[in-house]
């Protein structure tokens, strides 16, 4: 078996923190399984300093693990663990708990994430990627949240880079990347049973199924759940619900020690309920009523590693996307093709060097109606990318690495987005780092090629002789794309044997950040004679934001842990010279200065887990919105080997509270009770 | 010593114990030792009889401390032997690696049994440098972590270069 010194498409930097080895014995020692003497040759032939940097543990294929300490930029890594303790039933609201992530509830179906700032229902600023495979819609640049989903016990742990991730994974990672990560089919064998219920989540379950056939390890598994709606406060009852049905496999392959091949897939289903606007040019001209939309899809995914040698590693993936959401009036279908190849050398002396390339076709089609269209209604894009990074090594305690990706997408052509970053281990249990980057965001359909009404207003509405007034939103061609420039700094420090502090600073200068702009009115005569005030996307406006967040995490005691999150943002944005609108410091009072989180997991006797969290986020000002604590509680109980229990309160400080407002709604988030069990066989 | 919070890969250790991961310890242990015969320099007549590799305990490696035989350190041909227990002959050693499977006072047995001879003293067991081995395998998040006692191998008249010294933990 050939060591792994392992890249992949998630950041090469990320581990898993366990609780000391008092709680978690450590890793057995077992004698070494039976292998071929061959690989054990080739790491005769290393030289030694390499054989320095090779894991003696491996996982799945494809990942450079490294300590996060050794990493130089600001990683958060939510594991298996804290999935399970937090209670959360979505991949949104693991989410929470990370430093400098602001999540959001719409309502039931949907979430704002963002990470530093700028959220929104269409956040565009964040990548997000699982198991590789970029789920970032072009349409709006942002995550339909309520498309993201799998067995969340099948989750190995979710890594979240605060930051520009753009030298490695591309465009449109300008304030982080989310990497959400899931088990090798080994690490998932046997039988996996849950179900629950409650007041909000009405009902939810999931079979998972892993076995082998003779090399190769997979995994199936169907999930289903039924949420009920949230309540609306302003006055409009409807049906909210979200059910969705999905289901998905995994297989990996062990061909040779050299080589693995990983297939998986996903195919799902759903309904989701939300207030729409609804727009006439009959009375009632614009109404708030509840719609239902269908989101389904489907992909596939394929990946093979192949160690040259332990220190040369190749990885190529290639995946299918498909996702529709089709609503009373409304469609919109994206096909995803795409090809990367990625390898990581570490055979130069005080080099690592990681380099790929990849290309990727999108077609994107939205169906025409009245209020919605886009010209044209179909759209096909490709983005090329290619990218080179160089760790570099300058003595055992300090590397640069130096990295740049170059991408050509079909709305600004080529994109350069270099970093140079640097970290130094001031002994076994610090280090500091730094680094600048560019990132960048393109333009997205919305931006370039739509025409949306957002609302009709009556005759009269601007003067006695004023006719009926449609208010648009129009996409404008030949955009640039924002950019930033990104300076970060950060210190993590394991103070004792239980206890570490993670610290980032950041400073990020934005240019040509895209907002709207009012236009000359026009006349439309179809299908009445309307005038129509137009608002144009265009690049007008500039900004800063600098913050800190700060990470915590103590093991007070073997059996209790605590953790901690602190972030503050502050946003500075301004229009540029020549802009007329009035719009373009909104986002300052969109995203919260202030949140702080707080964890613990308590482990009590008779098998009992009591965990909680609670969460601050400060005020949205833009929205009206005051500041909220929400607090969930977990009780769980393993009565017998393989068989968990447990009961979750969430929101349990208040009956309701907004998290943020869209379209001018805003809709509470109630209180919920649930219970679930676990059974593993 | 052992880093607070283990940079593991998986949380199934705390879950479940059903393994989940390649253990390679064994495999970069027995380079590691290679690594050593190459670059510690003994008194030529220790090595007269050639380059005595010896595990002292129950067996961790198998055959992965095969490619070494026969390959050669200073001019002498490298050989392995298994040893059982403390009461082997272990002065006929130029390398003694002690498994973590002896008892504690089998292993101060053997270290003491072969003080200021010059034989490099290995082993993964805990504490081991401190407590007078010379090189100890230790592990710090998902990498080996060498820590040599330099005290110990310059009473028994060893030298280790500095090419190994450099990634190591001097431990006194």
């Amino acid at each position: 078996m050939v060591i792994r010194s392992s890249i992949g498409f998630s950041a090469r930097f990320a581990a898993a923190f366990l609780a000391s080895a008092a709680i978690a014995p450590a890793l057995a020692e077992e004698p070494a399984s039976p292998a071929s003497a061959d690989s054990v040759e080739d790491l005769y032939a290393l030289p030694v300093e390499q054989l320095a940097r090779l894991d003696y543990i491996v996982t799945s294929a494809s990942k450079k693990e490294e300590k996060v300490l050794d990493t130089a930029s600001a990683i958060y890594v939510v594991t298996q663990e804290d999935i399970r303790r937090s209670g959360a039933t979505s991949i949104p609201e693991v989410l929470r708990m990370v430093p400098g992530v602001n999540v959001a509830r719409i309502e039931n179906s949907r979430w704002a994430i963002s990470v530093r700032g700028f959220n929104g229902k269409f956040g565009n600023k964040l990548l997000v990627l699982i198991d590789g495979r970029s789920v970032y819609t072009p349409f709006f640049s942002g995550v339909y949240w309520d498309q993201q989903d799998t067995v969340l016990e099948d989750i190995e742990r979710i890594e979240v880079i605060r930051g520009p991730g753009a030298t490695l994974w591309g465009a449109n990672a300008v304030n982080g990347v989310i990497n959400i990560i899931t088990k090798h089919a080994k690490e998932t064998q046997g039988n996996l049973v849950t179900a629950g219920g409650g007041n909000i989540e009405r009902s939810f379950g999931a079979v998972r199924h892993g076995g082998k056939a003779g090399d190769v390890h997979y995994r199936v598994y169907a999930k289903r759940f039924d949420h009920r709606d949230s309540q609306i406060r302003s006055g409009v009852r409807g049906n909210y619900d979200w059910e969705a049905v999905r289901a998905g496999f995994r297989t990996d392959w062990e061909n040779t020690s050299a080589d693995t091949y990983t297939v998986q897939g996903d195919i799902y289903t759903s309904s989701l309920n939300s207030l729409e606007t609804q727009r006439s040019f009959t009375a009632p001209l614009s109404q708030t009523v509840s719609s239902e939309t269908k989101p389904q899809g489907g992909n596939l995914l394929g990946r093979w590693n192949h160690d040259f040698s332990p220190v040369s590693e190749l990885q190529l993936q290639a995946y299918f996307d498909q996702d529709v959401r089709v609503d009373d009036s409304f469609s919109i279908r994206s096909t995803t093709f795409d090809i990367e190849i990625q390898h990581s050398y570490g055979g130069f002396e005080d080099h690592f060097v990681i380099w790929g390339a990849g290309a990727r076709r999108i077609k994107n089609h939205v169906t025409v109606d009245p209020f919605i269209s886009a010209d044209p209604a179909t759209r096909t894009m490709h983005v090329f990318n290619a990218f080179l990074q160089d760790e570099i090594t300058l003595n055992p305690a300090w590397t640069v690495t130096l990295g740049s990706k170059f991408e050509h997408n079909v709305f600004t052509g080529l994109e350069i987005q270099p970093s140079v970053r640097t970290l130094w281990k001031a002994d076994e249990h610090q280090s500091l780092w730094a680094g600048v980057s560019r990132a960048v965001r393109t333009p997205n359909r919305t931006e370039e090629d739509f025409n949306l009404t957002t609302v009709i207003l009556p005759a009269g509405t601007f003067g006695p002789f004023s006719p009926i007034t449609k208010l648009a939103l129009l996409g404008t061609a030949g955009l640039k794309s924002e950019e930033v420039i990104t300076y970060e700094a950060g210190y993590r420090a394991e103070l004792n044997k239980r206890a570490n502090i993670d610290v980032t600073v950041f400073y990020n200068d934005y240019k040509n950040l895209i907002g709207t702009e009012s236009g000359a009115s026009f006349t439309e005569t179809t299908p009445v004679s309307h005038t129509v005030r137009p608002l144009y996307f265009r690049n007008n406006a500039h900004g800063e934001t600098y913050g800190l967040e700060i990470a915590p995490a103590w093991n007070v005691t073997e059996d209790w842990m605590l953790k901690g999150s602190y972030s503050l943002l502050k946003m500075a944005l301004h229009r540029n010279p020549g802009s007329t609108s009035t719009t373009s410091e909104d986002p300052e009072g969109e995203s919260p200065q202030q949140q702080f989180s707080l964890i613990s997991y308590l482990s009590l006797p008779h098998d009992l887990e009591l965990d909680a969290m609670a969460h601050y986020i400060d005020s949205l000002p833009q929205f009206g919105l005051k500041h909220y604590v929400r607090m969930d509680i977990r009780l769980g109980w393993e009565p017998m080997d393989g068989l968990e229990l447990s009961l979750v309160g969430q929101n349990l400080f208040r009956e309701a509270h907004y998290e943020i407002e869209t379209n001018n709604h805003r809709i509470s988030i109630p209180r919920s009770v649930y219970t679930k069990a676990t059974w593993r066989f | 010593m052992s880093t607070l919070f283990r940079a593991l890969i998986l949380m199934l250790v705390f879950m479940r114990p059903a393994l989940a991961q390649e253990n390679r310890e064994y495999h970069l242990l027995s380079a590691y030792i290679y690594n050593f015969t190459q670059f510690t320099t003994w008194s030529a007549d220790s090595l007269s009889n050639g380059l005595a590799v010896c595990v002292v305990g129950a067996d961790p490696f198998g055959a992965l401390l095969d490619p070494m035989e026969n390959k050669t350190a200073q001019g002498a041909k490298i050989s392995v032997k298994r040893l059982s227990g403390a009461s082997g002959n272990l002065s006929g050693c130029n390398v003694l690696f002690i498994s973590n499977a002896l008892s504690g006072g089998n292993i101060q047995s053997a270290l003491s049994s072969v003080k200021s001879v010059p034989v490099l003293t290995m082993s993964n067991i805990a504490g081991f440098a401190e407590a007078g081995g010379m090189v100890e395998f230790d592990k710090e998040g998902t990498k080996i972590a060498l820590k040599i006692n330099r005290k110990a191998t310059q009473a028994a008249g060893l030298s280790i270069s500095s090419k190994l010294l450099s990634l190591a933990r001097i431990v006194e």
